[in-house]
């Protein structure tokens, strides 16, 4: 007999009673009555206040609503026997553990996408607390699903903290040496560059090392990314294949120090970036490039990276933000209040117009207020001036109404 | 050496991060993020329906308050024998508001034979020997008894809520104090806060609009916007041209009278197309001229634009209609400066209330302004320096959710005024 079950008066019918097992209580895998074929999870919790209120904070986040890549309960009831239920939807794919190998920038791709849902979730005032690979679901096009939440850290202090501290192998230093067991910001922060570490790398950070309990901690808690000393496996590309950003951002992410480690914004900028500047050679090795980079990774053979792309980069002075441009010939760029959030009324919308040209600039006066340009130490006003690319590596200073800002030209 | 491939990213890939709210592109760049899939699921939840249904029920039982049941129970005496049909169901159960069919009633239907109402009491009635002083007795007995408790439900019903109300304390004393008497009142003055600015916008060459406000006082200011039409050429020459000959005529006209009305606004723009043809421009211009004098507004508009004034208590009116022909495009004015134009402006003039707004904008701003939105935040927004460029810089930087292309298509001018003090005191006026 098909047993039903009524949560927040959504009728399912069970479809799995077994579905899985997780650290906290037991799954089960629910078609909806009113809309066959629709598959969710209810999971049921052991009932207590604490999980109630935190279960009801995170049903009121609507984190499914924000994307679907969030496997976060909707709806949940205290069935007054002693069990919570909640109900989620069903995640695609399989577990990251279970999922194909993959190349390297697919797998990069993963791990951008990864960053992303944890700065969503972040922005949304929590974070997911039980990172692992059992979390990570995988689709088949490599879409990325984060499921259970039931270990999730609140930023809010009225919420209940979560009653678990995630799972062993995934755990800061912090946690395993008992100097600060409950989760923090800055733990989650190591379980992300832990499961990306993984995911990058497709292995856990010490395998090939000693496995008893007491030797990975002395290794997780020596500080430094144990990619570094660990044993590479015959035909596994080292770690340079990642770039030299990201390997740094690895080793500032297993740091002992918490708040050394990058946040998902760093991650995600400097995935973003290496997502850009990865490439493939013959033999078939994948690897992000950088300035130095003269030979594949991978085979050792020698390579050349086009620079086909020229950027123009605008420093505005003293501290403010820098923005990058492309250089196109015959395509201008305008520098002004229109393409620079953030500028004085002083500067006109248009300001100045810069158009590339055979290796040169045509800089060009257009808005209101004069632009000045600083030469041997001397302040100029400009109306019209070509300038050598080349000149630009030593950056020229303009002065765009009382904006002072340089031009630096690059790859 | 071998050859080196970049790597791209698939449409897919880029499409999904999007779904998450970033971009692949633009690390800087976000989008919103939606999944509707937990709302359908939420939506055959059929735990609303009964939701519903209590909360119909709850409001219906909230109806039968104690107060209520008072309020029709002393009308009952007087009024329950005759009764008001009409509130007999006016409450719970609504008439049917279709339109009901005419039957003609058939010939072979015998018509039933109806008996008066009354006729059964009545006859109890003369029963009865209305000389018999016992029965008289009674009959006055039960009335007084009737009329008595019918007083005191109305005494308990208007303890219960009537009295609830606070009685108006006399804001104003009927003697003066001693300290006060023979003081003179300082009358308060009007003043008017202005502020104007003006955008060329992303999509124009030029900026074809030109503004100018005078203040010839803290409680007289004159607001002059004028829109060069695009399209032909010297747009830009003949705003410019209009309002320079607005300017001059007006404070001629100041210097002269030493005072401004609704008249000189007409004379003004007669003056400014005497220029115009004198100069031989090419160009049209629109022209919105708004004098605010005291708490009262005179205007003369020529062409379209808006002039709005968004009230103290956030109702918006536009007080300005354009000069367009129903059924021809909106970018066609019937009147104008320029060209020879001779059509007189339309006028007008309105009494304002301390806090009122007003508005004089270009087509290009009050196509995208929101009245709305800005009277919501009257009660927040102070007019000084810079608040009209900050409102037309947010209209510049509107982007189409879809396309990112700018919203607006043309300059944008706005001008705008707040009177802030003075008003609520009649001996002003």
């Amino acid at each position: 007999m098909t047993q039903r079950i009524d949560i927040a008066g959504i009728r399912t019918r069970v479809i799995d009673p077994q579905f899985g097992a997780g650290g906290q209580g037991q799954a089960m895998l629910v078609e909806l009555e009113d809309q066959p074929g629709t598959r969710m999870v209810i999971k049921e919790l052991p009932a207590n206040s604490a999980t109630l209120a935190r279960l009801k904070w995170l049903c009121q986040q609507n984190l499914s609503q924000l994307t679907a890549a969030f496997a976060a309960p909707i709806v949940c009831e205290d069935t007054g026997n002693g069990a919570i239920l909640h109900l989620a939807p069903l995640a695609d794919g399989v577990a990251q553990d279970e999922d194909i190998g993959r190349a390297l920038p697919h797998n990069l791709q993963i791990c951008l996408e990864l960053v992303c849902l944890l700065q969503l979730l972040e922005e949304n005032g929590l974070a997911h607390g039980d990172l692992a690979p059992s979390n990570l679901f995988i689709g088949a096009d490599g879409s990325v699903s984060l499921i259970d939440f039931d270990g999730f850290l609140p930023f809010d202090l009225q919420v209940p903290p979560p009653d678990t501290i995630g799972q062993r192998p995934m755990l800061a230093p912090e946690q395993r040496n008992g100097s600060h067991p409950a989760p923090t910001r800055e733990s989650c922060y190591y379980q992300a560059a832990m499961m990306m570490s993984m995911v990058a790398r497709g292995h856990y950070v010490t395998d090939g090392m000693p496995s008893e309990p007491a030797a990975v901690d002395q290794v997780l808690c020596n500080g430094g990314w144990p990619e570094h000393i660990r044993p590479l496996d015959p035909g596994e590309p080292p770690v340079v294949v990642l770039g030299d950003e990201l390997v740094a951002l690895f080793d500032r992410a297993f740091s002992l120090n918490p708040s050394d480690r990058p946040n998902y914004d760093e991650w995600r900028r400097a995935l973003t970036r290496a997502l850009h500047n990865c490439w493939v050679h013959d033999c078939g090795d994948a690897f992000v490039a950088d300035a130095n980079t003269l030979a594949c990774p991978g085979c050792g053979a020698a390579i050349t990276i086009s620079k086909a792309t020229r950027e123009l980069k605008i420093q505005l002075l003293p501290g403010g933000p820098r923005f990058g441009v492309e250089l196109k010939d015959r395509t201008p760029i305008v520098l002004g209040r229109s393409t620079m959030p953030g500028l004085p009324s002083t500067v006109s919308s248009r300001h100045l117009e810069i158009l590339p040209f055979n290796g040169k600039l045509l800089l060009r006066h257009v808005g209101s207020n004069p632009t000045l340009i600083e030469q041997n130490g001397q302040w100029y006003q400009l109306n019209e001036i070509w300038l050598d690319q080349a000149n630009l590596k030593g950056a020229v200073q303009l002065q765009l109404a009382d904006q002072k800002l340089a031009l630096v030209s690059g790859t | 050496m071998g050859q080196v491939s970049k790597f791209s990213n698939e449409q897919s890939f880029k499409d999904r991060l999007k779904s998450h709210g970033f971009c692949l592109d633009d690390p800087d760049r976000r989008y919103p993020t939606r999944n509707d899939f937990p709302l359908r699921v939420l939506g055959l939840s059929t735990k609303s329906a009964p939701d519903k249904a209590a909360q119909l029920l709850q409001d219906r039982k909230g109806r039968d308050s104690p107060n209520r049941s008072r309020m029709l129970a002393w009308l009952s005496p007087a009024l329950g024998w005759i009764g008001w049909p009409e509130n007999a169901w006016a409450h719970d159960h609504h008439p049917s508001l279709m339109p009901q069919q005419l039957v003609p009633m058939q010939e072979e239907l015998v018509p039933v034979e109806t008996v008066p109402l009354l006729d059964p009491i009545m006859t109890w009635f003369q029963q009865f020997d209305a000389a018999d002083p016992v029965l008289s007795l009674t009959l006055i007995g039960s009335l007084l008894l009737t009329q008595t408790l019918a007083l005191f439900q109305r005494r308990a019903m208007l303890k219960t809520s009537v009295a609830q109300i606070q009685v108006q304390p006399d804001l104003f004393p009927e003697t003066m104090p001693e300290n006060l008497r023979g003081t003179p009142v300082a009358r308060r003055q009007w003043r008017w806060a202005v502020d104007a600015a003006t955008r060329q916008g992303q999509v124009r060459d030029e900026n074809q609009d030109a503004l100018d406000v005078l203040r010839f006082g803290e409680d007289l200011s004159v607001l002059i916007v004028c829109d060069g039409a695009g399209g032909i050429g010297g747009g830009r020459e003949a705003s410019q041209s209009a309002v320079g000959a607005l300017t001059a005529e007006l404070k001629d006209i100041w210097c002269d009278k030493g005072k401004l009305g609704p008249v000189d606004l007409d004379t003004a723009i007669a003056r400014a197309r005497q220029v115009a043809q004198e100069n031989d421009l090419q160009g049209l211009t629109t022209a919105l001229l708004v004098l605010l004098d005291g708490d009262t507004i005179h205007y003369a508009t020529l062409g379209d634009g808006a002039i709005a004034v968004i009230w103290p208590d956030g109702m918006v009116g536009p007080v300005q209609v354009p000069h367009h022909t129903l059924g021809r495009p909106s970018n066609e004015i019937g009147a104008y400066i320029g060209a020879g134009c001779e059509i007189p402006a339309r006028s007008g003039t309105s009494r304002l209330e301390t806090g009122c707004f007003v508005l004089a904008m270009t087509d290009g701003a009050s196509d995208l302004f929101t009245f709305e939105d800005f009277a919501l935040a009257r009660d927040k927004t102070h007019v000084g320096p810079g608040l009209a460029d900050t409102v037309l810089a947010h209209l510049e930087a509107a982007r189409d959710p879809e396309t990112d292309a700018w919203l607006h298509s043309d300059n944008m001018t706005l001008a705008i005024a707040q009177l802030t003090e003075g008003g609520g005191d009649d001996a002003a006026h």
